[in-house]
């Protein structure tokens, strides 16, 4: 369980959302892990439970179905699911595809798409990768030509996360393909819209319970008022949700790297070598020591940045840095984390595995460490 | 093919090893940085006698005709020893320029005396924070009649140049790279004594005012050859740093109890010692490699050369700083012998250019 005692980014109240999160994933969640991990996506009835419990897109606004929040208490179920060792697709939606729709969506596309999404009946997904584009998002390929008061929508995207559950996708399309960052527009596309075709549920080295696609688009008519925000601002939008996406995953990667760490203390505990617990190895305490330090600072870096973002205060470059450092302690703590267990920490029978196989794309995906970098270094 | 030294050279390092650690210990080292000395001359003179200082250099100007390998062997236990020698600049970089580009008279004029020790020579580069690399040097050659000329401007930091007799310098002729010979006695020529890290390398600014010169036939590729010739000779010095460091370390460790047990017997310091020795042999592999090609191979040679540079460097570096953390707070004290290792290896890994320049051309010249 995370320790909470020493935190600063939370109140009494955010502490009683955790306790009713963990409560949620107790029962929902963690006995059905293994079921997610096999079957490559998280069930329904999952979503349909966090929603119930009010763990879906806490900041939505009552109007809209929800609680009115703030990020507080997404960072709470992003913490609770990253510890749990889940990559349940959930946190996109309440950090990220509902943000855009209450921030830049009609009063119309809210009415439709928020209390579904609060209450976990929709399922949502944003598209901007594309088979040739990752980071350099100003050179998507994808279309959305207007005809009348229709824009039809060509083009692929893939690694899509919730792309195989979703309902609705925004989709980064060019309005106006002559001009780069200026003319990409976000559209919102349901997923019964003919021409609207999904690929496979793509194999990835982890985060298996987390449906990833490809999404294909042909001739997709939707009508002009599926455009979210003004038609060719998207390209400022996106840049400008960029803080809380990356500090999402921050959270998501510290809360990761505790569980690894703790796996290793109680591994270590457990397991005798050379006639001694292996925890007593001096190599073993000195690793463990030094993850431990690691985590601290985290912690403390964590909160800070929460507190910051709550009050609207975190800039790209902090949000930045902070997805460049924890996901990279992440990726240190799991692997060391993973060493200490020897021979079964390889075994997938052992949480650390997933936890280690997991942790390798967050330094990839929402912009990888070297793209964080550049961010930073432009704040310089 | 085989890498491992020759019986031969086996021999050689053994007698080079033999005599430095007898006639250089630690002793020798802090009473020579007490005299403020630049070199510790009975000790040069007699490697010039025994031979160690003409070893690459032709039989017919005195020398013994060896390898690139043969010189490598010698640079490693100068390196292990730490000694106060001017040797890198002398034999190797001006003995290497002289061997490559001069001309038969220039040759027969200075290469004796670089083998039996009476003529230091230095090569003078850098010119300050100024990337001597990227642009024509800003001291110029004039020429008067034939290859010789004047030199005007100033060189800093140059290794060796308070006791160096002559020094090969890089300079802009005719807005080409080019290397002129310079004696150093002689009026035109200033030198200042810089406060150097490494007190037992010493480094001066020399000012060239209309200072007489004549031209070695070298150019740009010239350079780059004898730089990797140079890369070479550093990092067999910069293995033998690092090996120097791991035995101390290991004597310290074992010797020193802590807790009621050595300190030796601790995993922490276990492994960090088996680090150390991982870098050390990864680093002597690619240095005997590049040792190789540099007699062998030379389309080979930059990349190998580089390799060696930069892997040497890595483990001087991780073994120079590790030595101290192992010794504890004697290993900070001028008393310990641990900083000798540590100035030797920062020395060396900024000379001939830092790591980025070798990395650079390592990936230039990989396949």
């Amino acid at each position: 369980m995370i320790d909470t005692s020493a935190r600063f980014a939370f109140t009494a109240e955010h502490e009683m959302f955790r306790d009713a999160v963990r409560k949620v994933f107790e029962k929902d969640l963690i006995p059905h892990l293994e079921t997610f991990e096999t079957e490559g996506i998280c069930s329904r009835a999952f979503w349909k439970s966090c929603g119930d419990a009010g763990m879906l897109c806490p900041t939505i606004a009552p109007e809209y179905g929800g609680l009115g929040l703030d990020f507080g208490y997404n960072a709470v179920v992003a913490e609770e699911l990253g510890y749990a060792g889940s990559s349940a697709g959930i946190t996109l939606q309440s950090d990220i595809t509902a943000e855009y729709i209450a921030s830049y969506g009609s009063e119309e596309q809210k009415r439709k798409y928020l209390p579904g999404m609060v209450s976990g009946d929709i399922i949502s997904a944003i598209a901007m990768t594309e088979p040739s584009t990752g980071s350099d998002l100003q050179g998507i390929k994808a279309t959305a030509r207007r005809d009348g008061d229709h824009y039809v929508i060509n083009g692929s995207k893939t690694y899509i996360t919730n792309g195989q559950n979703a309902d609705v996708i925004i989709v980064v399309a060019k309005t106006n393909p002559e001009a780069a960052g200026k003319g990409i527009s976000l559209i919102l596309v349901d997923a019964d819209t003919p021409g609207f075709a999904r690929g496979r549920n793509l194999d990835k080295i982890g985060q298996h319970s987390a449906d990833t696609s490809e999404l294909f688009f042909q001739d997709v008519r939707v009508p002009v008022s599926n455009c979210l925000g003004t038609e060719n601002q998207g390209f400022g939008y996106l840049m400008s949700q960029l803080p809380q996406e990356r500090l999402s995953i921050a959270v998501t990667a510290q809360a990761c790297a505790q569980r690894a760490f703790d796996e290793a203390v109680a591994f270590t505990r457990e397991r005798k070598a050379f006639g001694q617990q292996i925890s007593q190895c001096q190599n073993t305490k000195f690793s463990l020591a030094d993850l431990k330090a690691q985590l601290q600072v985290g912690w403390a870096h964590l909160d800070w940045a929460i507190t910051r973002h709550v009050k609207g205060e975190l800039t790209t470059a902090e949000a930045s840095a902070a997805k460049l450092w924890h996901t990279e302690l992440q990726g240190r703590v799991c692997d060391a984390a993973l060493q200490l267990h020897g021979g079964a920490g390889y075994m997938n029978e052992y949480m650390i595995a997933r936890l280690w196989r997991d942790a390798r794309v967050t330094r990839i995906f929402g912009g990888t460490s070297e793209i964080m970098k550049e961010v930073i270094s432009r704040s310089i | 093919m085989n890498f491992d030294l020759s019986d031969e050279q086996k021999m050689l390092a053994e007698q080079a090893r033999g005599l430095l650690a007898e006639r250089s210990p630690p002793a020798r080292l802090r009473q020579l940085i007490g005299e403020g000395a630049e070199l510790d001359a009975p000790l040069w003179r007699e490697l010039g006698e025994m031979g160690f200082l003409g070893a690459a250099i032709a039989e017919a100007h005195g020398g013994l005709g060896l390898t690139a390998l043969d010189l490598a062997v010698i640079s490693l236990e100068l390196g292990r020893a730490n000694a106060c020698l001017p040797f890198f600049s002398s034999v190797v970089l001006a003995g290497g320029a002289l061997s490559a580009c001069g001309s038969a008279a220039q040759q027969a004029a200075w290469l004796p005396g670089i083998a039996s020790g009476e003529k230091i020579g230095t090569f003078a580069y850098a010119e300050g924070p100024a990337d001597w690399r990227a642009a024509l040097p800003a001291t110029t050659f004039a020429a008067t009649s034939g290859n010789e000329g004047r030199i005007t401007g100033t060189k800093s930091p140059v290794a060796d140049g308070g006791v160096a007799g002559f020094a090969v310098v890089l300079v802009n002729a005719g807005g080409a790279q080019a290397f002129a010979l310079v004696d150093l006695d002689q009026p035109e020529v200033s030198r200042t004594r810089l406060d150097s890290f490494d007190q037992l390398r010493g480094h001066h600014a020399i000012s060239f005012a209309g200072a007489k010169a004549e031209l070695l036939a070298g150019d740009a590729d010239t350079l780059a050859r004898l730089l990797d010739q140079a890369a070479v000779q550093a990092a067999f010095e910069a293995v033998g740093g690092a090996q120097a460091c791991l035995t101390m370390a290991r004597e310290y460790a074992l010797d020193r109890q802590i807790f009621g047990r050595s300190l030796a017997s601790y995993q922490a310091i276990k492994h960090r010692l088996a680090d150390i020795a991982v870098a050390i042999e990864l680093a002597l592999s690619n240095a005997y490699y590049a040792g190789w090609a540099a007699q062998n191979a030379p389309d080979e040679l930059p990349a190998a050369a580089a390799a060696a540079r930069l892997t040497a460097l890595a483990a001087f570096k991780n073994a120079a700083r590790e030595n101290i953390q192992v010794h504890g707070g004697i290993g900070y004290t001028f008393e310990a012998n641990c900083h000798f290792y540590y100035r030797r290896e920062r020395t060396l890994a900024l000379s001939l250019g830092g790591r980025e320049v070798w990395a650079d051309r390592l990936i230039a010249h990989s396949a």
